[in-house]
């Protein structure tokens, strides 16, 4: 059976939306997290885990900043302080977190939620193979690869069907250092790049640990739910980093009208249409019917 | 800190089997090269299987270690075929493979064991856990993310004992390695598959968050400059970094004999030496003067600001310095046998220099054709002329355009 995740923005949302048919949710940590609205203290994570477990939903915490050793001996304490929540998995993409779950014996099931680097099921299973419950495929293959990869593999696979989805990453602050090059003060919290031959906007924000880019469109994969429901992804999961609350909300309701209509492609077409209405942004569907190409001179 | 350890590798890129030749020449202790299939730099020449065969046959003569780079992330359907191409690899007596994707791990292992794995810097790896899982898979040797420090390089290193391979020289990605997909979403080409079209380098417009725009007169860029870590090889070294990597596949055979003999010259003097050692500035304009691109140590010393990148639209011209390879000397004329790369003429100053870091500095003061006709000047690609020399040069030596040292600039 397939699940529905949200990644919510704020405490308040995952209170809203837990009344809604959504299995589960996928909230950052505190200073360990990236491309996610909520990342929660210790605290207010046992508070909300508690919360969610009396409702049935699923927990998944996500840790996907890039860890260097300085973040490693606080790390380890909030490994074994989430191991103790029962949470239903730990999203990890720096391999360091295995390693550290592995020496502290952790029993929290883990995901590896890399954006960009889990593209086959050999490397799904792989992560299977050492012990990793779940695989959060990549943004950037197509519905015919992620399907083949579900009927190749035991991992519990994960995919995005709505939301920006994160481009690029980079520690320096690109930002900060432009406007400085330009002599003008940083005021705003996200801007936008703007790119003229491709007539594109990319959104652009950074924090203390870098910069980070966003996909010029929102993803809307509604059409291709009923695809991955009969082959029985696991999970899929919509993100609400910068969509409107209310928008998120009638938005989630459509993903959830979509399970009860999976054999009626003109409901799941109007349920198409009503979810780019609510984006704030041009939609499109990413890579799931576009492939990447990478050779573009022969090669023999 | 200050106790010398072993010596480390100086790793070189080379593009095809010329460029191979060119970097064991001047000095490479080990060369990466890529394939047909499964290599990041998918657009440049790439070896066949006979060319890996004899790739490792000519640098295995020379002592020399030969890595093979299959650091792509794969999707389905490009893992055909790579069972038999890892065999193949392994029977072409190839010393290690760099990876990226990490099922490649468990594949080599049975079909390949002989095969060294070493792991890509697409992986991002910049803490000792990490380091540590890696190693516990049979890892023989990761490839840091640039993005280390000297600080972090070395708790690394003290805290893991595992074989740490660092960039010292070459292009920077802006972004963390594996984590830029910027030329997937502007223009379809992959950049985990080798395809990175370097949307980094493109000219941008800064506007709000309603998209209004900011009308700052400058383009909003994000191109870095290259990293140089030459002043930093002696910490380097009592650090305990076992290679040294050179960024630069796609780059001249001018290019890489340079910087691979500054940095073989200077890794020996420290090695060898380290009390006596003193930094020569003079090395440092030499690996400006090569490049197209100014170098800083980015990420060694502090973190990258302003100044480790460019923000004014750039032309990158290519290289005028180098005008000819040495094909041969004449003893009995006493002439150089030349082979033209760049315009040059009677009168220019100019110097021969060698993989033993042998200058010879001199004024053109004749130049014959190669059927001996006298000319003025040398204009054509690849012309094949005779320059008067008294003193003797050898095959594989390098004419450029005499460097001065009188303005220390670009610096």
């Amino acid at each position: 059976m397939t699940k529905l995740l949200v990644i919510p923005s704020d405490m308040k949302d995952i209170k809203e939306l837990s009344d809604l048919k959504i299995n589960g949710f996928i909230v950052g940590l505190s200073q360990y997290s990236n491309f996610v609205d909520l990342q929660l203290t210790i605290p207010k994570l046992k508070i909300i885990t508690k919360e969610l477990k009396q409702k049935e939903k699923e927990i998944f915490v996500v840790i996907n900043k890039v860890i260097y050793n300085e973040d490693i001996p606080l790390l380890r304490e909030y490994l074994l302080i989430l191991d103790d929540l029962k949470i239903d998995g730990i999203l990890y993409e720096d391999i360091g977190i295995i390693k550290i779950c592995q020496d502290l014996n952790i029993k929290t099931s883990l995901g590896w939620m890399n954006s960009h680097l889990l593209t086959n099921h050999q490397t799904c299973n792989y992560w299977y193979n050492r012990g990793v419950a779940y695989g959060f495929l990549a943004n950037e293959i197509t519905l015919n690869e992620m399907l083949e990869i579900k009927q190749n593999t035991n991992i519990k696979t994960m995919v995005n069907v709505f939301g920006y989805l994160p481009v690029a990453q980079s520690s320096r602050h690109l930002i900060t250092n432009y406007l400085a090059f330009i002599k003008t003060k940083n005021s705003k919290k996200i801007y936008n790049i703007f790119e003229a031959e491709k007539n594109t906007f990319f959104p652009i924000y950074e924090d203390k640990k870098g910069t980070y880019i966003l996909s010029s469109h929102i993803l809307n994969a509604i059409d291709v739910m009923p695809k991955l429901i009969k082959n029985k992804v696991d999970y899929v999961c919509l993100n609400s980093v910068m969509i409107k609350k209310d928008n998120f909300i009638k938005i989630c309701e459509c993903f959830i009208e979509s399970f009860n209509n999976i054999n009626k492609p003109l409901i799941i077409k109007k349920l198409e249409a009503k979810v780019n209405e609510w984006s704030d942004n041009k939609t499109n569907k990413g890579f799931l019917y576009n492939e990447t190409i990478y050779r573009v001179k022969t090669n023999e | 800190m200050n106790k010398v350890r072993k010596k480390p590798e100086l790793l070189a890129p080379a593009g095809n089997l010329e460029k191979l030749k060119w970097a064991i020449k001047y000095g490479a202790d080990a060369v990466y090269i890529g394939g047909k299939n499964y290599s990041l730099r998918a657009n440049n020449d790439n070896f066949n299987i006979d060319e890996i065969r004899e790739a490792c046959e000519f640098a295995h003569k020379n002592k020399v270690k030969v890595y093979v780079t299959l650091n792509i992330i794969f999707h389905n359907h490009d893992i055909e075929g790579l069972e038999q191409y890892l065999i193949n690899l392994e029977k072409c007596k190839v010393d290690a493979i760099i990876i990226s994707d990490p099922f490649v791990i468990d594949l080599a292992k049975k079909v390949a064991p002989n095969l060294d794995i070493f792991l890509s810097t697409q992986q991002s790896t910049i803490n000792y856990e990490a380091v540590n899982y890696w190693k516990s898979e049979g890892i023989k040797r990761i490839i840091l993310a640039r993005e280390a420090s000297g600080r972090e390089i070395q708790e690394i290193i003290t805290k893991t004992g595992a074989d740490i391979e660092v960039f010292i020289h070459g292009a920077m990605c802006v972004n963390y390695s594996g984590k830029c997909l910027l030329s997937n979403y502007l223009t379809r080409r992959d950049s985990n598959r080798g395809g990175c079209s370097q949307i980094c380098r493109w000219p941008f417009v800064l506007y709000d968050q309603e998209r209004a725009n900011l009308k700052y007169e400058q383009d909003f860029a994000m191109a870095t400059k290259d990293l140089s870590l030459l002043k930093y090889i002696p910490d380097l070294i009592d650090m305990g970094v076992v290679s040294f990597k050179i960024e630069g596949r796609m780059r001249s055979i001018y290019y890489i004999a340079t910087i691979v003999g500054i940095y073989r010259k200077v890794i020996d003097e420290y090695y060898n030496d380290p009390k006596s050692y003193k930094y020569s500035v003079h090395d440092e304009i030499e690996l400006c003067r090569c490049a197209n691109r100014e170098a800083r140590p980015q990420y060694f010393d502090k973190k990258p600001g302003v100044d480790e990148q460019y923000f004014i639209g750039r032309e990158e011209p290519s290289n005028q310095d180098f005008l000819g390879i040495v094909l041969d000397y004449d003893i009995n004329s006493k002439e150089v046998i030349i082979e033209q790369r760049n315009y040059f003429k009677i009168g220019d100053e100019v110097e021969i220099f060698s993989p033993l870091h042998k200058k010879t500095k001199f004024i053109i003061k004749s130049i014959k054709d190669e059927y001996g006709k006298p000319i003025e000047v040398v204009r054509h690609p690849r012309q094949i002329v005779r320059i008067p020399l008294m003193i003797k040069v050898y095959k594989y030596d390098l004419m450029r355009t005499k460097i001065t040292f009188d303005k220390i600039e670009n610096i």
